[in-house]
């Protein structure tokens, strides 16, 4: 097992960033050079909700720190039952925006709890599982989150709704399932490092994805050996969290085209992760792909292959400046431990052998 | 007994994880929490009752011991020499109560000499005051007025010296040299009667508004008591400013500023409103250094900007919304801070017990 840190990025880190990459500072250079033989710095970059956090909870996890603690874990109730209450308001408040009333009255009642005073508190109590439950059974709930496109809605709605009456209860402990599930919006910059082998560490640098958060990526422009770019197959019928009337695959490709040409990377491999394939999987076995793409053609549409194949292409056009060969493109489902550990082992290897290389 | 262990189990289990260079970073906060600790020692010591008493026994006591030795000195001179007049005051003694005196030119000089001190003293102590960039208690307020009252005082008294009627007739039934008294009667009075009183008033006004929202009084959440916490906030701050995330910090900051100044000046609308005007050029502008990870923050800031211009006055929960947002993006900053920072974590942890109890 590694020696693995999670912090806010040290002292270090701060004076890299100061540093420009064709600084003649001699400890600034000299530093950055030193630290390039014994630490990769692999930056988990992407648009909002793209799953960055996700992989690195999961990378955590199977280096044992973080969550495998139950200690840590008890620490995140509240974030888990805050996710819940968040989904239930905004459920109930999308069957109002799209005008679907929620058919039976005492599932009318909870709501009002909900919008008004519930909160996470009160969801020690057993009875709000039942409540809970029903209201999410509720006919006009249900055809809300049929149409949950429209809408902001955590990707984890589901499941946390099918596990009420784990959490519903004052012995809850979240499982580590639970933590990878739920969703906390990453504010800032997080990162931590493990050994690899070789004396050398990986340095995993989480960062936020929306809008503002994507102004403080450039701080570690720098210090970067790797890119890993996060993007969510399960997004093209979906706008964004920043701005409701932005298409989430049209904000991944601009950011994707804004990194991957970026003159700092020029010389650095890029990995190209399409996340959440088990969400694409579903989506697109009820949902139309070629809707949302006029170059694709419509009788493939229900073949994922043939889907992850056109989105592969869509975003590998973009890339205009940086060598081709340097450029990896993997599928991953990140809630899924064992595939994210498989991807990770994969975009760890290739890393490596691209460091060799130079 | 069994949390407390609980605890220490935890911090064990992490200490393993924690580098020596981080231990580094702790050592010198610690240093420089020690210097902290002595200044802010003193300051408390300064500001004490004690350090008060102690000053005024000291003056009490001294001008007592000056007016036995000055008038030792006279009587043992006049004693020894009687045919000379006494030098100070002619016509009576120091410790002849039986009727009231008359000064010398030489007790004159030497009263003068005691004042000049004061006044500079005095001097000192109005520039001191008026460069303090905190006045919570309206000392300067206080000090203006009462050097106003000092500065017209002794001029009547010069003044009133010059005019025979006064000096002669009515200092036969009332000595001018009240002018002067009256000065240290205003001092007491806006120095310590006012604000006790004030004090008195504002305690009783509160108890009555108490006793009439008390039901409406809001449970904080554990992350909200943190942060009202100076110390600990100190911690967050820095632990978000190292991570890259401190705008949603310092929103929650200043929207409690906000709050304060609605508290003290809501008469004042424009200072109000100018305040609000910060926090939405600050929080709620794309570009700017501290724009906060909301959605649709441009309409937010249209909507917001509208409200204060049109608005006749402002509500004191006029930034609700924002600080619910704010408390919530801060999850993720928490989590992460509880797992790097013990005592923050321990601090939480006690907190959420006492919640339960009540």
């Amino acid at each position: 097992m590694g020696n693995i840190v999670v912090s806010p990025h040290d002292k270090e880190g701060q004076h890299h960033m100061m540093a420009t990459p064709t600084s003649n500072n001699p400890n600034g250079g000299s530093a950055a050079t030193a630290k390039n033989k014994s630490e990769i710095t692999v930056l988990l970059l992407g648009a909002g909700e793209s799953g960055k956090s996700t992989l690195f909870k999961q990378v955590q996890f199977f280096h044992g720190v973080g969550i495998t603690h139950d200690q840590e874990r008890i620490e995140l109730i509240e974030i888990v039952r805050l996710n819940v209450l968040e989904n239930a308001k905004n459920l109930v408040a999308a069957t109002q925006h799209l005008n679907i009333p929620i058919e039976q009255p005492e599932n009318r009642e909870t709501a009002k709890l909900i919008i008004n005073s519930l909160n996470t508190n009160d969801l020690e109590d057993p009875s709000w599982s039942k409540r809970l439950y029903s209201l999410w059974k509720d006919a006009g709930i249900q055809k809300a989150y049929e149409n949950r496109e429209k809408f902001q809605l955590y990707d984890s709605t589901e499941y946390l709704f099918e596990n009420l009456d784990r959490i519903c209860s004052d012995k809850y402990v979240p499982t580590v399932v639970d933590v990878i599930r739920t969703r906390t919006k990453t504010i800032g910059i997080t990162d931590m490092k493990f050994d690899v082998g070789d004396g050398k560490q990986l340095r995993l640098v989480d960062v936020g994805g929306q809008r503002n958060e994507r102004r403080k990526w450039i701080h570690f422009f720098n210090t970067v050996d790797a890119v890993v770019f996060l993007t969510s197959l399960s997004e093209f019928d979906l706008n964004l969290y920043e701005d409701n009337g932005y298409w989430r695959v049209k904000e991944s490709l601009r950011v994707f085209n804004e990194v991957v040409n970026n003159a700092l990377f020029y010389k650095v491999p890029f990995v190209l992760l399409f996340n959440k394939r088990d969400l694409f999987e579903k989506k697109i076995a009820t949902k139309s792909f070629s809707k949302y793409f006029s170059g694709f053609n419509e009788a493939e549409e229900k073949n994922p292959v043939a889907c992850i194949e056109y989105m592969t292409k869509l975003f590998l056009n973009e890339i205009t400046e940086h060598p081709l060969d340097t450029v990896s493109v993997k599928t991953l489902s990140a809630i899924d431990h064992d595939n994210s550990k498989q991807v990770f082992e994969e975009v760890k290897q290739f890393i490596m052998t691209q460091q060799h290389r130079e | 007994m069994q949390n407390t262990s609980q605890i220490e189990l935890t911090s064990t289990m992490k200490e393993e994880t924690i580098q020596t260079s981080i231990k580094q970073e702790d050592g010198e906060s610690m240093l420089l929490d020690r210097k902290k600790k002595l200044k802010m020692k003193i300051f408390t010591f300064l500001a004490s009752y004690k350090f008060m008493m102690i000053c005024y026994f000291l003056l009490t006591f001294g001008v007592i011991l000056l007016w036995i030795i000055l008038g030792a000195v006279e009587e043992t001179m006049y004693q020894s020499n009687p045919s000379s007049p006494k030098i100070m005051i002619p016509d009576t003694g120091f410790f002849n109560f039986s009727h009231g005196c008359a000064l010398s030119t030489n007790f004159v000089i030497l009263l003068a000499c005691v004042f000049v001190m004061f006044f500079i003293l005095e001097f000192v102590s109005i520039i001191l005051a008026m460069i303090s960039d905190k006045d919570t208690w309206n000392i300067k307020r206080d000090t203006v007025i009462l050097l106003v009252i000092q500065l017209v005082g002794i001029i009547s008294f010069g003044v009133m010296t010059g005019i025979d009627v006064i000096s002669s007739l009515v200092d036969y039934f009332l000595p001018f040299g009240y002018t002067l008294t009256v000065y240290s009667l205003c001092e007491v009075l806006i120095y310590t009667f006012g604000p006790a009183v004030y004090g008195a008033v504002s305690q009783y006004l509160n108890s009555k508004k108490t006793n009439q929202t008390e039901t409406q009084v809001e449970e904080k959440s554990e992350v909200e008591l943190i942060l009202l916490n100076r110390k600990y906030f100190e911690i967050v701050l820095d632990f978000a400013r190292r991570s890259f995330c401190v705008e949603s910090v310092s929103s929650w900051k200043d929207i409690q500023k906000f709050k304060e100044i609605f508290k003290k000046r809501s008469v004042d609308q424009q200072v109000v409103k100018n305040h609000a005007r910060k926090i939405v050029e600050n929080y709620l502008t794309i570009g700017s250094p501290f724009e906060l990870n909301i959605p649709y923050i441009q309409q937010k800031n249209v909507e917001y900007s509208k409200l204060i211009e049109e608005s006749e006055s402002l509500d004191l929960n006029f930034f609700e919304k924002l600080e619910n947002h704010c408390l919530l993006d801060m999850s993720d900053l928490f989590e992460r801070l509880k797992s790097s920072n013990k005592e923050i974590s321990q601090a939480m942890q006690s907190m959420r017990m006492k919640n339960a109890k009540e």
